[in-house]
């Protein structure tokens, strides 16, 4: 067993996870809020990459102001998504929003095929971080480790929101009893719609931080979505913790998985989460909601 | 309750079109047994399909054409994964059991692409013969057609009694309340794991008859995004009803035939139409076409 | 006819969910009719003879009123797995709905979808279906929760009815109906068993006066 090549794997799959972190995070708090599973997060992440892209080479702007520029140019398309397809079903059953936003997958894929092509790109990392760095006898692609970086420091900021601000303490109450919220005046129509809107931004930015790791292409977006979806279902849905757990969980057997089985560590992942889910229906790792 | 026969004497192209149309309908209501009667919602229903021509063609080209041995080996094959897969599946519900579903599409996909000696990964499984019955091949065009359109009208008349039948009455029952049910004495579980195995058997009917018309698959008949179509079609066509994703197949195919030569950008066009009959026309094509008889027609009480 | 009374809070459901099968107890038995059914699941417990209403009314919505009881029928005749027989066929399950439907004064409403029943008709429904499965108990969670007077003296009526036949597991907020009705009253507060015998003899109990300070007050206004 060659330990490098297992140290790198894990190095990779932590860096994986947090990109995943952002995405779960997302996914579990619009979910948490409003029972809304959102089949279209991936496809949000996507359009991430390519605003990124766009920014980039259509204004003509570096790496670092495009991807603040990026995240917030899809907050508002994913607001008018949330207002005009999600909002008026709420009352219907749930599977209707989850097949509105099948639908808007296809959509926003869709549109980015049209408007950027099929093709992949491939960005170089940005500078000042370009190069490698060595740890322990490896060398490895420092724009990772920065990127990882980031990335856990924007999730802690959410749960910094979530825990400590007085909008934060508004959607624990909402995720706990929306009747009671909404009875004690916390305005529930407009926070859900922030809160899909912000869940949005962290995916978009996730795509666009991930960019010169992951390359870009029109469904980018569909893998790390599904990784998202195992990830938050065994954390359990709506639990914040549980989809860090979660994530990295996820991560990690992908990576260090795929280093053996290549082709089949997938196929193992979803096996693994689908007998933990069979068993354990309200997550492994936390108390959610069952799905 | 019609299974109008449909007329020959079309051009071939709009024959080969209506035959995949039709084939679709009969894996839309193997769907709509799951989604719209049993209240289970399933991103993998692609699964069930792609499995059916994977076993009919691999079986069709190495062993023998005949239509009926085909069909009996295809349904064996996903029958007995129905049986074991669905027995640990149906312990969960709603959006689990959505996402599993996916899981196990997404993990046979895997398989299709990596178990190169059997299914040719990437490439497909190509080559497969003509179907025989009895010895005589059934020729590509209007005669498959002819086959197809039996097997459609033994597959409706099959669900049909099926959905009417107590058994039906129970898968809706509990679609519109778990709990109630059980507590008349329904055995949910049991109900659910027989309805996925009926379900991914007709499918896997359908299945056959593409890899047939096909002449092979790929792995993409397995892919997410074939989940996705076969949805749309139940959805447009209208959930419960049986009949609505059939109409919803036929419109699908023929709507999707114009979208891809004429637009560009189908794929964002055909999303747009999908989320469009979600949020206003619920009960999709089955439920437009119920209401416009009844306004023509507002005969007794 | 028992039965069980007691604050808000008390415990009372989450005793019918225990006995029904929807929840597993943490310690102690079931036993029906000497048999042994703790934590057996819901389905197996209503051949054994139990049926249950529910506190929320859960009725089948999307199907019609006859169609709530006709299943209930089918289901006691076994008739569940049938695939290829029409449900309606089934005669005496038809029969037997359309009875039941007469006899609790529902006969009317048929044909319309359960969903579109008001709320006094669909708890109604609720004894219906139940009784649709003959049990030899049959236990009702506040059939007469958010009823009107009117309402309350109609289902009051009818429990008496059933419970010449049938044994009748209690749950009521309402005491006049308790009292006036019931053979055995228990009654409960946050959890605990605290008082248990004939509705004379707890109307005089002073445990559960104390418990119930307040509420029997509020109700008679």
């Amino acid at each position: 067993m060659d330990v490098n090549f297992v140290f790198v794997s894990v190095l990779n799959g932590a860096v994986y996870g947090a990109f995943l972190l952002l995405t779960s995070l997302g996914l579990s708090l619009v979910f948490g809020l409003g029972r809304v599973v959102n089949f279209a997060h991936g496809a949000l992440y996507a359009l991430g990459g390519y605003a990124l892209i766009a920014v980039m080479h259509g204004a003509g702007a570096g790496y670092w102001p495009a991807l603040v520029l990026a995240p917030l140019l899809v907050v508002p398309v994913a607001i008018a998504i949330e207002r005009t397809t999600i909002h008026p079903i709420r009352h219907r059953p749930d599977i209707y929003t989850l097949l509105v936003t099948f639908g808007l997958s296809f959509m926003i894929i869709g549109g980015i095929e049209y408007a950027w092509g099929t093709g992949t790109s491939l960005l170089p990392p940005p500078p000042p971080f370009v190069g490698t760095v060595d740890i322990f006898g490896n060398q490895y692609p420092l724009y990772r480790l920065v990127a990882a970086a980031v990335s856990l420091l924007v999730s802690a900021g959410v749960f910094a929101v979530i825990q400590l601000t007085p909008v934060g303490l508004r959607i624990r109450a909402i995720t706990d009893d929306a009747g009671m919220a909404e009875a004690l005046g916390v305005n529930t129509k407009w926070l859900l719609t922030l809160v899909f809107g912000c869940a949005a931004g962290l995916a978009a930015f996730a795509g666009a931080l991930g960019a010169p790791i992951f390359a870009v292409h029109p469904e980018m977006g569909m893998n790390i979505l599904l990784d998202s979806f195992l990830a938050v279902i065994l954390g359990g849905l709506g639990n914040l913790p549980g989809s860090v757990i979660g994530a990295f969980v996820v991560a990690l057997a992908k990576s260090i998985g795929g280093g053996y089985i290549a082709d089949w560590s997938i196929a193992f992942l979803f096996v693994v989460v689908a007998i933990a889910l069979i068993f354990r229906p309200t997550g492994v790792f936390g108390r959610g909601r069952v799905a | 309750m019609l299974a109008a026969l449909p007329f020959v004497g079309a051009p071939p192209f709009t024959i080969t079109l209506l035959t995949e149309a039709l084939i679709f309908g009969i894996w839309a209501m193997s769907l709509d047994l799951l989604v719209g009667y049993t209240g289970l919602v399933t991103f993998g229903h692609a699964a069930a399909f792609g499995l059916g021509s994977y076993a009919a063609g691999y079986f069709a080209r190495e062993v023998t054409s005949d239509f009926l041995a085909v069909l009996l080996v295809a349904e064996f094959v996903v029958v007995g994964v129905a049986l074991t897969i669905g027995f640990v599946v149906t312990r969960v519900s709603g959006v689990a059991f959505a996402i599993i579903s996916l899981c196990i599409a997404q993990v046979l996909f895997q398989i299709a692409i990596a178990w190169r000696s059997v299914t040719e990964g990437m490439d497909g499984l190509v080559g497969v013969p003509l179907p025989k019955i009895a010895g005589v091949t059934i020729n590509a065009g209007t005669e498959f057609y002819l086959l197809t359109v039996l097997t459609l009208v033994a597959v409706c008349v099959g669900l049909s009694r099926l959905v009417d039948s107590s058994f039906g009455r129970t898968l809706q029952a509990i679609r519109t309340n778990e709990d109630r049910a059980a507590a008349i004495g329904i055995n949910v579980r049991l109900h659910k794991w027989l309805v996925f195995i009926v379900s991914w058997a007709v499918a896997g009917i359908g299945g056959t008859l593409m890899v047939f018309l096909k002449a092979g698959t790929t792995p993409m008949s397995l892919h997410w995004s074939e989940s996705g179509n076969v949805l749309v079609m139940a959805i447009f066509g209208g959930l419960g009803t049986l009949f609505g994703p059939l109409i919803g197949a036929l419109a699908f195919v023929f709507l999707r035939d114009e979208f891809t030569t004429r637009l560009e950008a189908w794929q964002l066009a055909f999303g747009l139409v999908f989320v469009v009959v979600v949020l206003a026309f619920p009960s999709g094509l089955a439920g437009i076409i119920t209401r416009v008889w009844r306004s023509l027609w507002p005969a007794r009480s | 006819m028992h039965s069980l009374i007691g604050p808000n809070g008390a415990g009372k459901t989450t005793v019918f969910n225990c006995i029904s099968g929807f929840l597993r107890p943490a310690g102690g038995q079931v036993l029906l009719n000497g048999l042994d059914v703790t934590a057996w699941p819901p389905h197996c417990l209503v051949p054994a003879g139990l049926a249950r209403t529910f506190q929320i009314t859960k009725v089948f919505g999307d199907l019609t009123v006859l169609e709530n009881v006709a299943l209930a029928a089918r289901s006691r005749l076994g008739q569940n797995l049938r695939m290829w027989r029409r449900a309606r066929n089934v005669a005496s399950a038809q029969a037997e709905a359309e009875e039941i439907l007469e006899m609790l004064g529902l006969s009317e409403c048929a044909t319309a979808n359960a969903d579109h029943l008001a709320h006094g008709d669909k708890r109604i429904l609720e004894i219906a279906i139940a009784l649709a499965l003959r049990p030899r108990l049959l236990m009702l969670d506040e059939p007469t929760a958010g009823m009107s007077a009117g309402e309350t003296e109609r289902i009051g009526e009818l429990v008496r009815r059933i419970a010449a036949r049938t044994s009748v597991l209690l749950v009521e907020h309402d005491m006049e109906i308790v009292l006036g009705i019931s053979d055995q009253v228990t009654v409960m507060t946050q959890g605990r068993v605290i008082a248990s015998g004939t509705p004379d003899a707890i109307s005089r109990d002073s445990h559960v006066q104390d418990a119930y300070l307040g509420a029997i007050d509020a109700r008679n206004l």
